[in-house]
């Protein structure tokens, strides 16, 4: 079992007293099952049945692996199984390794990575930094075993900073189980985003927290595209700490095989005059199995909030599925909260009416799903990374992306 | 080009089409008439290979070969092309994005090149001003938002850029104000040539006054009852259909 692999693990580990805390609560509580009301959908067992090893190796990294998997931006910060590799040197970014890294937490996953992850770094960016383009984090992961990674950054945004990244994980191993947390602490008037590329190969299982921490006037925006992986679980959460923060979120998921992918997404209103975006859309093929879950939390206090929330999904295939649930708590009166959740078919009208006209089968159900999922696309700003989407779109949908 | 013979076709157990007989020659224009559910649409959109609707039995000739053995796409890709009594708005997808797709599609099961840039953009010029339509709409989506007029416009500015050979505009008419009608009729009337085909479905003679039939045809409870010239049209026109009893 896993957790025993975790005590033999620590037997010799010099915890911090922080982490022997953390150690000691994921103990008590162990993974998350499925009697967890946050789980109730996603099922860990088949994941945590494998036999992991908690002790990373070194491999060799070279140019060609990392242009494999770089969309191309000059500044990257390349972790090789979660260990510092390269960064970049830009004046106001620097990355420190933290003893101890403390963050909030949403399961006893964080506390988990909280206290056996060996590897936290910061990464602090000034205040009024403005990069001109985003830097590129790759992870990249190997190991001789079937390996349980942690992973853990925390990012900070100074005042008045605008900061974008790109995030990967590059597995080119054996079955590897990665357990990451991210913190990003947005300050007053900062500009945060990041699109996480979740494009790996079978053997690749992610538990992937995102926590963003916003002060007064900030911005924080996270894209997340899950094109492949057998399992993915997304923990998504905003928390807005003063007056005026704007969290945007969106998603494109088109999976097929058997893969899982799960988003859950919180976003906690506590502050007054705020805005929260979110619009995620899902094509699922095959056997392929989806869970949504969009929390917003309008504390009582909060008043003036903008929140806005949609989920919706294609389905490919009757073996296929999607859980969809908005939850919605709302305890000021003065807000504007909308939420919807669609799940359906090619519109067979519109296939006929393209295929009178010329257009192939795969052709015309290709662009429909592309018009279908265009709404996400366009809120992107960054060429490559609008590129990237396209490339992975037309891959799973089969057809040329000039199309697209 | 095109033969129909004794077809029957159904939807769902429902007999629409009765044993429909039509025979269209190169550059001949038909138009088909007839009361609401007497099965005009029906017909187009078995024309146009809609899989909703089963034949049960005849047959439809096109150039020489069986058209019901076609897929929809092969269909278009050999020239024929129906204009929608219904549109469908395709959100996200553009005007031209479309186009350029559809011909490049046919271009592709011919294996011919794509279409070049310059030779599409000098194509979406000429069509364009043919029917009066602004450049700007080229990057809206398709049908999405518009107006019953400015769907119809769009269902024949497809065809001016596609050239099919036989058109079949289904109810086409309905929907247009006089000037759109007259726009729309004239881009029909300069495409139409002594090699390709046009079928009209409609209710009302006015369309008639613009695009002048070879022959007129009632349909009636999914049979062709009557043919003629058209002052078959005209007499309808006055009298209405019961003169057919």
């Amino acid at each position: 079992m896993l957790i025993e692999e975790i005590k033999k693990h620590v037997v010799d580990a010099d915890l911090t007293s922080t982490q022997k805390k953390s150690l000691d609560y994921f103990l008590e509580n162990g993974f998350p099952t499925t009697k967890d009301e946050d789980w109730k959908y996603t099922s860990l067992k088949k994941v945590l049945k494998r036999k992991y090893c908690l002790k990373s190796s070194d491999f060799e990294l070279n140019d060609e692996m990392i242009q494999q998997y770089s969309l191309g931006f000059k500044d990257k910060i390349i972790f090789k199984n979660g260990k510092i590799y390269s960064e970049p040197k830009i004046l106001g970014v620097s990355i420190k390794k933290m003893r101890d890294l403390i963050m909030p937490k949403n399961s006893a996953l964080c506390y988990l990575n909280e206290a056996i992850c060996e590897n936290s770094y910061e990464i602090v960016f000034d205040k009024n930094l403005n990069l001109d383009n985003p830097i590129e984090i790759l992870h990249f992961i190997n190991n001789d075993n079937d390996y349980f990674l942690q992973l853990r950054t925390k990012i900070t945004c100074g005042s008045g900073s605008n900061v974008k990244l790109v995030e990967r994980f590059c597995n080119i191993g054996n079955n590897t189980l990665i357990n990451s947390c991210m913190h990003a602490d947005v300050k007053r008037n900062g500009f945060f985003e990041i699109s996480k590329l979740q494009s790996y190969n079978d053997n690749t299982h992610t538990i992937d927290n995102t926590l963003v921490d916003q002060d007064r006037d900030s911005t924080a925006n996270v894209h997340t595209f899950s094109f492949d992986g057998s399992f993915i679980r997304n923990n998504l959460n905003f928390y807005q700490n003063n007056e005026n923060c704007t969290s945007n979120m969106n998603g494109i998921t088109i999976i097929n095989k058997s893969n899982f992918v799960d988003h859950h997404t919180f976003v906690d209103h506590k502050f007054q005059n705020c805005l929260s975006n979110e619009s995620y859309k899902g094509v699922y093929f095959d056997n392929t199995k989806g869970v949504f879950n969009g929390k917003i939390m309008v504390r009582p206090d909060a008043q003036k909030i903008n929140a806005f929330q949609s989920n919706n999904n294609l389905l490919f295939s009757d073996s296929a599925s999607i859980k969809t649930k908005p939850q919605l708590e709302i305890y000021a009166d003065d807000v504007k909260c909308s939420h919807g959740c669609t799940i359906g078919q090619i519109d067979k009208k519109s296939l006929f009416y393209m295929r009178s006209r010329g257009f192939s089968e795969k052709t015309a159900k290709g662009l429909l799903t592309f018009a279908f999922l265009i709404e996400v696309i366009e809120k992107l700003n960054t060429k490559e990374i609008v590129d990237y989407a396209k490339t992975e779109i037309a891959k799973k949908l089969s057809i040329e992306k000039d199309l697209l | 080009m095109l033969e129909i013979k004794n077809l029957k076709a159904q939807i769902e157990d429902k007999t629409i089409l009765n044993g429909v007989n039509l025979k269209v020659n190169k550059g001949e224009v038909h138009a088909i008439m007839g009361p609401n559910g007497s099965g005009k649409s029906t017909l187009s959109s078995v024309i146009a290979g809609n899989e909703d609707y089963e034949v049960s039995s005849g047959s439809i000739t096109y150039e020489g070969d069986d058209l019901l053995e076609m897929a929809p796409e092969e269909r278009s890709h050999r020239g024929v092309f129906l204009s929608f009594q219904y549109p469908v708005e395709i959100p996200g997808l553009s005007v031209s994005n479309f186009i350029k797709t559809a011909i490049n599609e046919k271009r592709k099961a011919f294996g011919q090149e794509n279409i070049s840039a310059k030779e599409l953009l000098q194509l979406f010029k000429e069509k364009c001003e043919l029917l009066n339509i602004d450049k700007e709409y080229l990057s809206r989506s398709l049908n999405e938002g518009f107006s019953g007029g400015e769907k119809k416009r769009n269902e024949i500015f497809q065809m001016a850029m596609m050239e099919p050979k036989l058109s079949i505009l289904d109810e086409t008419d309905s929907g247009l104000d006089i000037d759109a009608l007259k726009i729309v009729a004239n881009g029909v009337n300069s495409l139409k040539s002594s090699s390709n085909s046009i079928i009209l479905i409609t209710h009302y003679q006015r369309l008639l006054n613009y695009i002048v039939p070879d022959f007129v045809h009632i349909l009636k409870d999914g049979k062709i009852v009557m043919s003629g010239d058209k002052s078959l049209a005209q007499k309808l026109e006055k009298e209405g259909y019961s003169f057919l009893n």
